[in-house]
């Protein structure tokens, strides 16, 4: 292949808009795919145009944040909206086969290798970076969807990259959750500031497609721009089973250039935990062991896919949760629901005392089982900060599933090893 | 389009990593607020009430907030800048900007800068004087000028039509929605 010192990144930002794409540049490109929580007419009427640049790119999971408790609000508008706009039911994911938006929109294969994939809108978008794409937020709330989707256009601040070369081999009960947390406790708060984050290595080359949608979730805690991992087989494979939509993958050219570059091993790293009330203080789970707590979620976009239902399932099996704490486990889409059943995972939560919830983002966004008063979680989803899960007087540790299930049945936080 | 004008006022310092979903504006707060049908001058008070509470009665219109690293880190939430912005804060200057935060500062019309150094090169109470179109940043107080790269044209439109939305509703009465993003 022919080198030419160029990331995947501004391969895909100048594949996408015709011109060639440099740090620190503001491009504007033909939008492809596009993932959205809903549709509202009064947008497009405030607007004035009822119209939509290409249906087909327009990809809709309904109610995905907190699942039947946005119904009213959001589907109603959105089935409307979107015939009259000639969206296609098949790219409308309703309640009863979605979830969280963005592990259905990667089962769907949206977010196509090689292409800038936008999102109207979420904070963990970068989640889509694990597919070879450059993933971005519209803005939220500015209108920005209505705007775009009308148009067909947008534009992109070019990022430098950095690359961090992950090597080693997880042990038991450490997963893709405790890497990305551990990166975010070494290089801090804006350790990877408004630069793209690139993961390769061997440590990302063994690791499954769902586990790379871990590992990129939470990027943009680095001060990152966006996470991407280089597509492979792996990847081409996966979205090749899930779409008919064609795509060109592109890589990072051996001589491409970085800002910086990091080299890691992950062979001896501990189970991490994120300390409350900042999203950066980042400690092995044995410093903050024997912690009483209250409450506990697994699932959301960062871990609530089957192989952290797996993970969690094989501590709580014939186990109960300690008659303190409350457990909510929640599959983030029902293809994860589907898969957890008929494994058995299911029968092992409730029988230890869980509450199963449906598919949604659930409780990391204070939906389904709020926190109350000055209640401690342990949770897997994304953000720790004051009221975001509930009651503003609560704490959010955040960590990896199995941390969270064998501190349930522990009641107090616990190294999950001990319990595998 | 009338154009953007110089701004002057007073700096305000900040520290790193102030969060659009926290120090920048409490998300849960502003959202209940805005329910209620909140004025854009009751939703400005709560810029920065998580660091300073008074900072709204301090401040005078037109004044500066002058930040640390990471600038608007979080999420891709408007109600940081948009909390800035109706409080009365002409500009952000920083060391520098989360990308997801300064692309929300251009659509709510909202001038922001990400500079190295900037905080050693201004203290509490400095005058300044900031050309976001030329690119000029001066503090009047130490006579020092600072310049930095301007943005595009395509986006200056969109900020000096004061918002995205009133950008393209100008783009629609015009029957030029074409031109969306235009130079």
């Amino acid at each position: 292949m022919k080198e030419t010192g160029k990331t995947v990144t501004e391969k895909i930002v100048e594949k996408a808009s015709g011109k060639e794409a440099k740090a620190g540049d503001f491009v504007r490109f033909k939008l492809g795919n596009v993932l959205l929580g809903g549709l509202h007419a009064t947008e497009f009427e405030e607007m004035g145009v009822m119209k939509v640049f290409d249906p087909n790119r327009v990809k809709i999971v309904v109610a995905g944040h907190s699942g039947v408790a946005d119904n009213l609000r959001n589907r109603y508008s959105t089935m409307r909206l979107a015939k009259k706009l000639g969206v296609p039911r098949a790219n409308i994911i309703d309640l009863g086969s979605g979830g969280v938006e963005h592990q259905v929109s990667i089962e769907h294969g949206w977010a196509l290798p090689g292409t800038i994939f936008m999102c109207g809108t979420d904070g963990q978008t970068p989640i889509h970076g694990s597919m070879g794409c450059v993933a971005e937020p519209l803005a939220h709330g500015l209108d920005e969807n209505t705007t775009a989707l009308i148009t067909g256009k947008s534009w992109i601040h070019v990022p430098p990259s950095m690359k961090f070369n992950l090597h080693g081999t997880l042990q038991d009960g450490v997963n893709a959750r405790d890497v990305s947390e551990w990166i975010l406790g070494k290089i801090g708060p804006s350790g990877c500031m408004a630069a793209m984050m690139e993961l390769t290595g061997s440590l990302v080359e063994d690791l499954s497609v769902d586990e790379r949608v871990t590992l990129c979730c939470n990027a943009a805690f680095t001060g990152a721009f966006s996470c991407i991992v280089n597509p492979d087989k792996k990847t081409v494979d996966y979205v090749k089973s899930r779409t008919k939509e064609p795509f060109e993958p592109l890589t990072s050219d051996r001589d491409a250039k970085y800002v910086k570059t990091f080299d890691f091993d992950f062979s001896s790293i501990d189970p991490q935990i994120a300390v409350p009330p900042k999203r950066h203080t980042i400690k092995p789970v044995k410093e903050v062991a024997g912690k009483k707590v209250d409450r506990g979620y697994i699932g959301a976009c960062a871990d609530g896919r089957i192989d952290d239902m797996r993970l969690a399932a094989r501590i709580l099996k014939g186990s109960k949760v300690h008659p303190d704490v409350q457990l909510n486990v929640t599959p983030a889409t029902t293809e994860v629901l589907k898969m957890a059943m008929k494994e058995g995972l299911i029968d092992i939560f409730i029988d230890a005392g869980a509450v199963v919830a449906s598919p949604c983002c659930g409780m990391c966004i204070g939906g389904v089982t709020p926190l109350a008063g000055d209640e401690v979680c342990l949770s897997t989803s994304t953000c720790n900060y004051p009221s975001r899960m509930g009651s503003a007087d609560a704490q959010i540790y955040l960590c990896n599933p199995a941390t969270v299930a064998a501190s349930m049945v522990a009641g107090k936080i616990v190294d999950p090893r001990e319990y595998l | 389009m009338s154009g953007m004008k110089v701004m002057k006022g007073k700096a305000w310092i900040f520290g790193d990593n102030l969060d659009v979903d926290y120090e920048l504006s409490p998300f849960r707060k502003w959202r209940q607020l805005r329910a209620q049908g909140a004025s854009e001058e009751e939703l400005g008070k709560l810029c920065m009430s998580e660091v300073d509470p008074d900072f709204h009665k301090k401040m005078s219109k037109g004044d500066f907030i002058i930040a640390g690293d990471n600038m608007g880190c979080g999420h891709d939430h408007s109600q940081g800048p948009e909390a800035i912005k109706f409080c009365g804060v002409s500009a952000v200057i920083a060391e520098s900007l989360h990308e997801w935060f300064l692309r929300n500062c251009i659509l709510v019309g909202l001038p922001a800068v990400a500079y190295k150094g900037i905080k050693q090169k201004v203290k509490p109470g400095d005058a300044l004087e900031l050309d976001f179109v030329g690119g000029k940043l001066t503090n009047l107080t130490t006579k020092e000028t600072m310049t930095f790269k301007p943005i595009p044209s395509f986006l200056l439109k969109i900020m000096e039509a004061g918002t995205l939305t009133n950008y393209f509703k100008d783009l629609v009465k015009a029957n030029k929605v074409d031109a969306y993003l235009a130079d």
